[in-house]
């Protein structure tokens, strides 16, 4: 089973007790015979080691690919170019953040 | 009436009271912002009246993010770092009460000071923003945001922008 504990910065209360929970999904029985053959050959000692593990590594995929933009290349050349030479704030940003000065602490 | 912005802090920020436009924008305050910001995923920053100080008026989220490029044409590529990844900061969410019409732009100009004022220690070079719908697209457009790639809810604004508001002579 791979460890699911989540990173603690040093110095942070210990972590509480790993609390577990049941997924249940019902599947084709053909489909559960490939997992089975997929667990073996991939040298797991049981099919939910093998599901966990693979659950867990497409999940923080999933994850990570909402925390990344991919750009083609006329995107790329656009979004380089305005940080390279950045527009002037607009009337509406500057009256914003003259309030935003005005009004918050 | 002044305001305040604070980390969400569940001992005191009461977050059952708080009510958006957006069902899912209120539950992600009431159920998993406290989670996200236990696991580093995403950081969530509350506004309230210096009055009322339990009271929420609206929230936002701030998390690392990456802008991945193209292979570029060489000219611009030259002043820029080889790898094409480059750091940025994500506002993921941003939502105001109900009770507290216009206080949108207040939330959003908090997140760009604060982006810019961490951009300096994280090496962020824009402030991205996911826009849930339309509405949310032209508040960003209005401020400045351009189009980030080709689909078509985020946007961003380079932080050297709010440099130039917050130091214009800088």
């Amino acid at each position: 089973m791979p460890n699911l504990a989540r990173k603690l910065p040093a110095g942070a209360a210990p972590a509480r007790k790993r609390s577990t929970t049941r997924l249940e999904a019902r599947i084709p029985s053909a489909l559960k015979e490939i997992i089975e053959e997929a667990s073996k050959l991939t040298g797991h000692s049981s099919v939910t080691s093998y599901i966990v593990q693979t659950l867990q590594e497409s999940a923080s995929r999933a994850v990570q690919e909402s925390r990344l933009s991919r750009l083609a290349a006329a995107e790329s050349a656009d979004f380089v170019q305005a940080l390279l030479t950045p527009a002037a704030p607009t009337q509406a940003l500057q009256s914003a953040f003259a309030r935003y000065r005005d009004q918050v602490r | 009436m002044p305001y305040r912005f604070e980390p969400l802090d569940s001992a005191r920020h009461d977050r059952t009271g708080f009510c958006c436009t957006s069902a899912a924008l209120t539950a992600y305050l009431q159920k998993q912002a406290r989670k996200d910001a236990e696991r580093h995923l995403a950081a969530t920053f509350i506004m309230i009246e210096e009055a009322d100080p339990s009271r929420i008026v609206g929230y936002y989220t701030l998390s690392n993010y990456t802008v991945e490029l193209a292979e570029l044409p060489a000219e611009p590529a030259r002043r820029l770092p080889r790898y094409p990844r480059l750091p940025a900061t994500l506002l993921g969410r941003l939502a105001r009460s109900k009770d507290f019409p216009g206080t949108g732009q207040l939330l959003l100009m908090d997140a760009l000071a604060r982006a810019y004022a961490q951009a300096g220690g994280s090496g962020s070079l824009a402030i991205v923003a996911e826009a849930k719908d339309e509405w949310a697209l032209g508040f960003y457009h209005k401020y400045g945001f351009q189009q980030l790639g080709a689909e078509g809810n985020r946007v961003f604004l380079p932080m050297k922008v709010i440099g130039r508001l917050i130091a214009p002579s800088g």
